[in-house]
């Protein structure tokens, strides 16, 4: 009997690349598919994978996180041995420092492993769309011998620049590496899955830590440092769906993807469901009137109006008049009267008054503030803001979370930029 | 719930889980509920993880959890029955836990489909008004 298997997510990234939704709350935190959040695919394959003790590594924002997470009940982690465990940086130890990067994040919490004996440690990113038994990783990782294991998908050509790209020869093992590169040989992307063998990750991280030029990152690091210098690194091919929703064009494609006849994973899957940390509502209300169509709508929502090809959070009201069209509107938000949302994601708690329109007239001119995050004509509503009545939000604007009705002189033309009160840009 | 191309609804009240590519009309759905293509449901409770096949169509009816209306059945068809004896059923069609109705079945009001009631339990396809079919165990499926 080997000993029990351990995890380490690592959740602590900015994500600056999804805008308003992770300004504040970390990318694992953002809400996906109706009524999960991200960060419930990794957990929910570790447990359906059977590893039971994992810890999660924060940094940036992490309260809504902690929050979603809180002591794993959901997950069956809320245990005597093992369970989940929050890692955050904090005063007076070898944590005693903002993380660096990936593996100086690792490498101050190795303490974690010291008690564990596990003969290998499973490292994980929180940000990503999956379904894995990663127990074929293990079993990969076993028979190849492998210091360390790396889970590999093909990407599309153009999207090579966004992940590190592995080349591996015939029998697996990986042969180069390189970091979000422009131009590569192969297309096999690093999915941020890592199986270690428990001693030498221990050596290359203080090897590491040890090591002046480093930006102490796996990626650009350590993995790049141990291709090139031969060692057992083997590259293990998931044919899967695999979703990195790092971007808000990704994250808005990718919960539509969800809406179809053939969606890309089963979420009703008895034998690999998706767990997540999900409040008590009544059932979805549908009103004398309401029209809804290939569309996803959680509990608690009310809706009279007109719903199409649309994800609505749990506690989402659409009254009468009112359409939805397109559009991911998160928790409790309320749409008023004859309000148009189109093509939009819309965070929790935003108030749109009756007749407003978000996401008006066409998507001509890039967001102003986040030009190469938001220029595909999607509009962005951060959360808790409040859209007056009659408004009209142009494509590609961003509302800033917890603007006010007063912050409005008129109407958002599009590219537009209304700041919050608490807005970080 | 999700919603698919072809789905309506009104009036109603549809748990987390359900999968709807029919119509709904007047009705309660529990959670998990499927509801196929072309399917119509109106006036009618349906119990969690229940599956409408498409073009099924359920009128004034309360089905219990884990049944299977087969392909184009008919729960609720004509008049309810004139017998006082069925009176208490108010007209409706009441189908028990964990029965299996085959595709093209037709069952007329005020009728009662027992608990896991299975396809050899039907004589015909035509179930006629005030019928009332025996209750299963799912031991009898194992022999």
């Amino acid at each position: 009997v080997s000993a029990a298997r351990y995890a380490f997510i690592l959740a602590g990234g900015v994500g600056s690349r999804l805008c308003l939704l992770s300004e504040r709350r970390a990318k694992p935190a953002v809400p996906f598919g109706g009524k999960y959040r991200i960060i419930d695919f990794t957990l929910s394959n570790c447990v359906n994978s059977g590893i039971f003790d994992v810890g999660i590594l924060t940094q940036y924002r992490p309260t809504s996180l902690n929050q979603h997470v809180g002591t794993g009940r959901p997950w069956d982690l809320d245990r005597v041995h093992g369970g989940v465990q929050l890692l955050q940086p904090s005063l007076g130890s070898i944590a005693g420092d903002w993380y660096q990067g990936t593996a100086d994040a690792l490498y101050r919490n190795l303490i974690h492993l010291r008690r564990r004996r596990p003969d290998e440690v499973l490292v994980l990113s929180g940000d990503h769309v999956y379904q894995m038994d990663y127990n074929v990783l293990y079993a990969f990782h076993r028979a190849n011998r492998a210091a360390v294991t790396v889970a590999v998908t093909e990407v599309a050509p153009e999207l090579i620049s966004a992940f590190g790209i592995l080349e591996t020869d015939t029998g697996g093992r990986i042969v180069g590496f390189q970091e979000k590169p422009k131009r590569a040989r192969s297309r096999l992307a690093s999915m941020g899955v890592y199986l270690f063998d428990r001693e030498s990750l221990i050596r290359w991280l203080i090897e590491d830590a040890a090591t002046e030029a480093s930006s102490r990152d796996f990626g650009k690091d350590i993995l790049p440092r141990l291709v090139a210098r031969g060692e057992a690194v083997y590259g293990y091919r998931f044919t899967g769906y695999w979703q990195d929703v790092g971007t808000l064009d990704s994250y808005y494609e990718s919960n539509m993807a969800f809406l179809g006849d053939d969606p890309p994973l089963d979420l009703g899957d008895p034998d690999w469901v998706i767990h997540t940390q999900s409040a008590v509502r009544p059932p979805v209300l549908f009103e004398t009137g309401a029209r809804v169509e290939r569309s996803m709508v959680a509990n608690g929502c009310e809706v009279a109006g007109h719903v199409v090809g649309s994800v609505l959070f749990p506690g989402v009201v659409v009254p009468r008049g009112a359409v939805v069209r397109n559009s991911i509107v998160m928790h409790d938000t309320r749409v008023g009267r004859d309000a148009v949302v189109d093509r939009a994601i819309v965070d929790k708690q935003v108030e749109i008054g009756a007749g407003a329109i978000v996401g008006d007239g066409d998507a001509g001119t890039p967001n102003r503030a986040c030009p190469e995050h938001l220029s595909s004509g999607l509009t962005v509503v951060g959360k808790g803001a409040s859209l007056p009545e009659g408004i009209r939000i142009g494509r590609n604007a961003r509302v800033g979370a917890f603007v006010a009705d007063a912050a409005f002189s008129g109407d958002v033309p599009a590219g537009g930029v209304i700041d919050g009160p608490e807005s970080m840009h | 719930v999700l919603t698919l191309e072809g789905a309506e609804i009104e009036n109603s009240l549809i748990a987390n889980g359900g999968r709807i590519a029919g119509r709904v009309h007047n009705s309660v759905l529990f959670p998990g509920v499927r509801v196929g293509r072309g399917a119509h449901i109106r006036n009618s409770v349906i119990m969690a993880d229940t599956i409408v096949e498409p073009k099924a169509r359920i009128d004034g009816a309360i089905v219990d959890k884990y049944v299977r209306v087969g392909e184009g059945a008919v729960l609720g068809s004509g008049e309810r029955s004139s017998d006082t004896r069925h009176d208490w059923l108010g007209g409706l069609v009441l189908v028990g836990k964990d029965a299996v109705l085959p595709a093209g079945l037709e069952v007329g009001r005020s009728s009662v489909i027992g608990v896991g009631a299975r396809a050899r339990d039907f004589e015909s396809r035509q179930i006629s008004a005030g019928t009332l079919l025996p209750n299963h165990t799912w031991i009898e499926d194992l022999k």
